[in-house]
């Protein structure tokens, strides 16, 4: 009985130690945001080109730095984001601002704050739509290895 | 050997003895989905869980702005198989577990408050075949229902809009065909996680003996956790939660998509459902039904 009460309290210590260690470990970090981020924007750039008749054009981000705007001394955890995107389409180098708004369950909306009510006329159905690359929705995995939080 | 072991005992001799001649689990299980088919609330149920997806995609076209803070909102014009997965989104937080708990929470107390239990486990079904019975009836249900929800929300979605192309969470183009493919993934997906609601309210319905207990315990179960999440507190603690495998089919449509949510979850799922199974299993297996 005593060898028994032994193990299961040596099964919780246990269980208690490995939840406080990966709790240290937060789902939204810096480094999830700014790896999903800009291919989500690219893809919802070329969308966008592609609904109103354009042709494929995907825009090729060159730079990204994204920071919460709740947590700023961690650079970590859902809310409000800012994240600057610099890119170049055929060659032509241009920047967006975008907030993103994250969620617990590690999905987000980024809006482009100047041009978030942007419509775009898609040429199939003639229908007014929402620009998608002025807002778009995305998710990423919170079981990888990216986990840095650094500021810097 | 003391009277109540003794009465265990003979229990499970009679059920050992009856299980092999008597009515099994699929009689069981007939009878009880005709009477839960025959109640006005599963009736009530099914026909707002029909109507409400076509006022609420009718309601979205008749406006000029969308719901933009909700993933695939911004694409309720675009394509008719944004229908199911907002109504999913919305219905996963609260609806679903709702559901899992009306039908669910007095499957076992229903016979508690009109006296009935003597009637049945005295009779030649044994208990082991009434309660798989009477749970299956409650899964079957409950999936039955948050399906016949899905449906009709797609119905509603490729009526009203039509079955363009379709855009996943990652803003990638995806075919009809493949758009169909992701509203019957997401929504089954769905399933393990309100199975184990539907496990907590069973449990609760047999241990409490009461209906409004069955219905209402898992519901503040979910309030909890759900209030949790909005906390923000240790995600791994999150992880662990019955309200988060309920949005695992994100990740598996996202571009590119990842599955480590989902078999996660479906873990979590399993663990919740088994542990309120056997704690409802064994305490119905050792039920005094002299009680009533």
């Amino acid at each position: 009985m005593r060898g028994w009460t032994r193990n299961v309290a040596t099964a919780a210590a246990a269980g208690v130690i490995a939840l406080t260690a990966s709790a240290c470990t937060p789902d939204t970090t810096r480094a999830r945001v700014e790896a999903d981020v800009p291919p989500t924007f690219a893809k919802a750039y070329a969308l966008s080109e592609r609904l109103q008749g354009h042709g494929v054009v995907r825009p090729r981000v060159t730079k990204t730095e994204c920071h919460s705007s709740v947590n700023t001394v961690q650079d970590s955890g859902p809310g409000s984001w800012d994240c600057e995107l610099s890119y170049t389409v055929n060659g032509k180098p241009t920047k967006a601002s975008l907030l993103i708004l994250i969620d617990a369950l590690a999905c987000y909306q980024a809006l482009d704050g100047e041009h978030r009510d942007d419509t775009i006329k898609d040429r199939a159905t003639g229908a007014t739509l929402p620009d998608p690359k002025a807002g778009f929705d995305g998710c990423f995995n919170v079981y990888d290895d990216k986990t840095n939080t650094s500021k810097t | 050997m003391s009277t109540t072991s003794t009465a265990r005992a003979t229990s499970a001799a009679r059920d050992a003895a009856t299980a092999s001649r008597g009515p099994g689990i699929g009689a069981v299980l007939a009878v009880e989905m005709r009477k839960i088919l025959a109640q006005t609330k599963t009736r009530v149920i099914a026909l707002v869980l029909v109507v409400a997806p076509w006022v609420f995609i009718l309601l979205v076209l008749h406006q000029d702005r969308l719901p933009l803070e909700t993933l695939y909102g911004r694409y309720l014009k675009v394509s008719g198989f944004a229908t199911p997965m907002v109504v999913l989104v919305a219905a996963a937080q609260w609806v679903l577990p709702l559901l899992a708990s009306i039908v669910s929470g007095d499957m076992f107390s229903a016979e508690d408050n009109h006296g009935t239990y003597k009637t049945i486990l005295t009779r030649s079904t044994s208990r082991n075949a009434i309660f798989w019975g009477k749970t299956l009836t409650a899964l079957v249900t409950t999936g039955a229902l948050i399906l016949l929800l899905g449906a009709s929300s797609l119905l509603a979605g490729l009526t009203t809009v039509g079955a363009q192309s379709f855009v996943d969470v990652g803003s990638g183009g995806v075919s009809p065909g493949h758009g169909l493919w992701m509203v019957v993934g997401s929504w089954l997906s769905v399933l393990p996680p309100v199975i184990g609601f539907a496990a907590i309210a069973l449990c609760v319905s047999i241990l409490t003996r009461s209906s409004v207990l069955g219905v209402v315990v898992p519901v503040v179960v979910g309030l909890v956790f759900q209030m949790y999440t909005f906390l923000n507190a240790w995600d791994t603690v999150r992880h662990s939660l019955l309200n988060t495998p309920m949005n695992a089919w994100r990740g598996l449509y996202d571009n590119p998509s990842y599955s480590a949510p989902f078999w996660h979850g479906l873990a979590v799922s399993a663990v919740y459902t088994a542990l309120f199974l056997a704690v409802g299993y064994f305490a119905f297996r050792n039920r005094n039904v002299t009680e009533g």
